[in-house]
């Protein structure tokens, strides 16, 4: 009992001892009260102190408080508001026994507020650090232009949540997007549904998000990658280091012929789900983008657009085409098309074998209608002319061989039209039977989609061109080198060569 | 392309929709259609019964149709003077043979009639059979219009000074009943 004891002890001692010596390294600050130029000294003393308490968030400094600055001003006769020299402030420096001093001048300059802000060594006088803002707008602008100076005059990068409220977004939570972990699928291809997702939910316009690169930074500087902050944990790390208030993290999971989504979206304060959503789809992988972009609303609690609705109802091509102005193909697309014209509607649907197949029957008939639409045409000609030549004869035998002549074109004629009838009436039942034909194959029919699911489902090629024609090729965006990448794979090691 | 495919297309249809000729006999010599033509023989006949011509020279010839044992025949005929000319009268060839036939013929202007009397000279025979024509008349379409040749078979066609009727008869002079006529019809355009 007695040596656990000891132990704690060893350790809140060995605890306390890291941290004081942490608190040690830290250099030791005062702020005097900037000069202030066309602007009110209480306005300026305000703005003074915004710079104190946000300096005070980077723990990057210990800084001395005000009421000690003005103890001491006050011992020597002195008011911050006339101390505004480099001399009068290194002469405080070094009453208050502190490291660095800071200063600076908040002036205005017709509709433009300008800051100068210097951090110098009290010892040496030296210029630490230097920075200097304009701002346009209103004077209450100038809050959040002294907190971002008071991290950038430490040598730290100022918050996201401070950069987007200095951008005016300041009602929006801020949120963080982790790249969605892939299981079953490849890492490019997460990263790109991920970045879908963010573009998604940046649509929305009810959150801020934190670009990519800087959460990239973060990682970077923690040092993790993107695919390796998959946990909770590392999430909200990553979250309360980038200053945002909520994160979104999840993964992305093959089983089978179905991918499932799972998205949390949790609060970095408190660590607690906000909103948790997870579905399945099987598809095309291109439905999957919209299922991200779907999901990106959902998770906001935020009503689906009726365009994404649609283009999950519809399909991405046909989507996309439908926005492109060609209109989707639809069965009753194939079925009037073909009854323009034998063949159109597979052609339509990109059945050109059937197309030429239903073509050609056409063809075929259309040239035996044409023969016996020529030998109609001769048996009239002879019709006419037996029958003026019938009509102007006096001889007797001339006339009725004439007359006999006539009947028997006639009797062409009347054959004739009886074929033409029979054939045309082919003709006309194939041309129904193609537009038919179309409709029941055309796009979007049971059949499609079972020939569809086939073509998915085939088995690995057995040859090596087939082998070759199946190079798996990806389009992905690649963060880290922040461009757009071709990732293929070739199977060199396939069983098939030896053959 | 297919534009142009589908006009013919349309065409062929059109053209397969016309329907097979009904025929017009309307020969006045076919004696299978004297019974449709309202007329029996023994006939005289126009032939061409019925002619659309341009104004200028017409030819009509006069048939003597479905006869049995005719050796002469008297014809006379009335046109219409107004619209047309008389050229002149030709004799036919119902009576050719190695003699000529006896064949003279007298035109009235005044009246607008030809008339025509032949006889049959025939070596072996006395009489001919079956249907010929007697004579031929040649006119001047003069103006445009309908102008009919008809053949005086009653008082419709008679004049002042002539009342005579067209007749046919055999060797021994009997008349043969003649049973129908046919006129003829000139329109002149």
């Amino acid at each position: 009992m007695g040596a656990i004891r000891f132990t704690v002890l060893l350790c809140l001692i060995t605890v306390n001892y890291f941290l004081f010596a942490q608190e040690n390294t830290r250099p030791t600050v005062a702020i005097l009260d900037f000069e202030g130029q066309g602007i009110s000294l209480q306005e300026v003393q305000t703005l003074t102190e915004r710079m104190r308490t946000e300096i005070g968030n980077t723990n990057a400094i210990r800084l001395i408080e005000r009421k000690a600055i003005e103890s001491i001003m006050a011992e020597q006769g002195l008011a911050q508001s006339g101390c505004v020299s480099d001399e009068c402030a290194a002469e405080v420096g070094q009453l208050l026994g502190v490291q660095f001093m800071i200063n600076g001048l908040i002036g205005k300059l017709g509709d433009s507020y300008t800051i100068d802000v210097k951090m110098f060594s009290v010892e040496t006088g030296a210029t630490e650090r230097s920075k200097n803002v304009t701002h346009e707008g209103n004077i209450e602008g100038l809050l959040v232009e002294m907190q971002i100076l008071a991290w950038e005059i430490v040598g730290l990068s100022a918050p996201p949540a401070l950069k987007l409220k200095r951008a005016g977004e300041t009602e929006k939570p801020t949120v963080a997007i982790m790249d969605f972990e892939g299981r079953g699928i490849s890492m490019m291809e997460a990263q790109t549904l991920t970045d879908r997702f963010m573009t998604a939910m940046a649509n929305t316009q009810r959150v801020q998000l934190v670009d990519r690169a800087t959460m990239g930074d973060v990682l970077n500087e923690q040092g993790y990658s993107s695919s390796e902050c998959t946990s909770d944990e590392c999430a909200s790390e990553v979250g309360a280091m980038l200053g945002v208030q909520l994160m979104v993290n999840g993964s992305i999971g093959k089983i089978g012929n179905t991918y499932t989504i799972d998205a949390k979206m949790f609060s970095v304060a408190t660590g607690a789900a906000e909103s948790m959503k997870n579905l399945s789809y099987q598809g095309e992988v291109d439905g999957l983008i919209t299922e991200m972009e779907i999901l990106s609303w959902e998770i906001l609690g935020l009503q689906v657009p009726k365009e994404l609705q649609e283009k999950r109802r519809m399909g991405t091509q046909a989507y996309l085409q439908q926005q492109a102005g060609v209109a989707p193909k639809t069965q009753i697309g194939a079925l009037v098309r073909g009854l323009v014209f034998p063949g159109w509607g597979h052609l339509y649907s990109n059945e050109r074998k059937s197309a030429y197949r239903w073509m050609g029957v056409e063809a075929v008939m259309g040239g035996l209608i044409y023969a016996v639409y020529s030998s109609h045409q001769s048996a009239t000609a002879d019709y006419n002319n037996y029958n003026s030549l019938y009509q102007a004869e006096s001889d007797i035998n001339l006339m009725l061989e004439y007359k006999q002549n006539r009947n028997n074109s006639r009797n062409d004629i009347t054959t004739a039209v009886t074929q033409i009838t029979i054939l045309a009436g082919i003709t006309g039942t194939v041309w129904i039977a193609n537009a038919v034909h179309a409709y029941m194959n055309g796009p979007g029919s049971e059949k499609k989609k079972i020939e569809k699911k086939e073509k998915k489902d085939e088995p690995e090629p057995e040859t090596i061109e087939q082998s070759l024609s199946k190079v798996d090729i990806h389009l992905a965006y690649e963060p880290i080198l922040q461009q757009t990448q071709i990732n293929f794979s070739i199977p060199i090691d396939y069983s098939g060569f030896n053959k | 392309m297919n534009h142009k495919f589908l006009i013919k297309l349309c065409l062929l249809f059109f053209v397969l929709s016309c329907s097979i000729p009904t025929d017009i006999n309307d020969n006045p010599l076919d004696p299978e259609e004297a019974v449709v033509l309202e007329f029996d023989t023994p006939a005289l006949v126009c032939f061409p019964a019925l002619q659309n011509i341009p104004t200028g020279p017409v030819t009509i010839k006069l048939f003597a149709m479905g006869v049995t044992d005719l050796s002469g025949a008297y014809v006379k005929v009335k046109y219409e003077k107004t619209k047309l000319l008389y050229n002149q009268t030709i004799k036919g060839d119902f009576f050719n043979d190695v003699q000529d036939p006896i064949f003279f013929y007298e035109h009235n202007s005044t009246d607008g009639t030809i008339t025509v009397t032949t006889s049959f000279l025939g070596s072996d025979s006395v009489a001919v059979n079956g249907t010929g024509s007697l004579v031929e008349f040649q006119f001047t379409a003069t103006s445009v219009g309908t102008s009919t040749l008809s053949i005086v078979r009653d008082s419709t066609g008679f004049t002042e000074t002539d009342s005579s009727v067209c007749e046919l008869v055999g060797p021994n002079d009997e008349p043969i009943e003649i049973l129908g006529y046919m006129d003829g019809v000139i329109i002149a355009e």
